[in-house]
């Protein structure tokens, strides 16, 4: 039995981005372990968004902070700086973590 | 369960930074008042970063039960188009502009803008003084440093509300 390195391959920060940008473009009919749920809260009022992305990619990032950073480049990748500026909170969550807030996935 | 993992297992709101804010206003006092200026300051500029982002996230509309996190990814957006450095979120001068820009952008800056540039006056003396990675230097603060940080602080402490009512 050959004995080798052991590698773990997790997503990086780009490749996510680059993943999240083009679901943001193209949605996608379902989530799977592959395509994230972007859920948009739009607040009628002021047309400001909350946005909220359940994806299983993403357990490594354990900051709450760096997801929601990574939420706004793709979403000023894909729809542009104008439309990002609209939103004010980005929160990225596990589906574990979205059900323990009682969103519905 | 230890501190940390009592503090980690619920994330930071809004209101955590209202009582943090009031709770180290204090402790940064007693520091000051028994001459420990480094500290004393440090503390305090922390308390200036939690009202400047406290008002700046009421003025655009957040509840106090808001989880703190999923806001800075947009605050990022924003200052990125005004040109403004964050240092990781904790620019004075970078919170205090956000929230000149926002409450003008939403029509609630104050009609003679003497609110305005008191605020603006006020984070550049503490940015001018305060900075976040002063911890890792030996004290070298002046008693007038110290002072300028404690009014600027109290100024806005005691204007708090009218930043973002």
């Amino acid at each position: 039995m050959p004995i080798r390195s052991f590698r773990q391959t997790l997503p990086r920060y780009e490749e996510l981005l680059a993943e999240l940008a083009a679901e943001l473009r193209d949605p996608q009919e379902r989530a799977d372990d592959q395509h994230p749920l972007i859920l948009v809260d739009t607040i009628r009022q002021t047309g400001t968004q909350h946005v909220y992305v359940v994806w299983t990619k993403w357990p490594h990032l354990s900051s709450q902070r760096e997801r929601s950073e990574l939420i706004m480049e793709a979403y000023e990748k894909a729809k542009g700086v104008q439309d990002a500026l609209k939103v004010v909170s980005a929160m990225g969550l596990t589906p574990d973590e979205a059900r323990r807030m009682n969103i519905e996935l | 369960m230890a501190l940390r993992s009592r503090l980690r297992s619920s994330p930071e709101t809004l209101q955590d930074f209202e009582i943090a804010a009031d709770e180290r206003y204090w402790e940064a006092m007693e520091l000051m008042l028994a001459g420990r200026k480094a500290m004393g300051i440090y503390l305090m500029g922390y308390v200036a970063e939690m009202r400047l982002k406290l008002a700046y996230f009421r003025v655009i509309g957040q509840k106090s039960t808001a989880e703190v996190k999923p806001l800075l990814g947009p605050v990022r957006l924003e200052a990125a188009q005004l040109r403004l450095e964050t240092e990781n979120y904790h620019s004075l001068r970078c919170w205090s502009e956000l929230l000149i820009d926002k409450r003008t952008a939403l029509g609630l800056a104050s009609p003679s803008g003497q609110l305005e540039t008191t605020l603006r006056r006020v984070a550049n003396t503490l940015y001018d003084i305060w900075w976040v990675e002063m911890r890792y230097r030996p004290d070298s603060a002046t008693e007038d440093e110290m002072n300028s940080i404690f009014d600027g602080v109290s100024w806005l402490d005691r204007n708090y509300m009218s930043l973002w009512r």
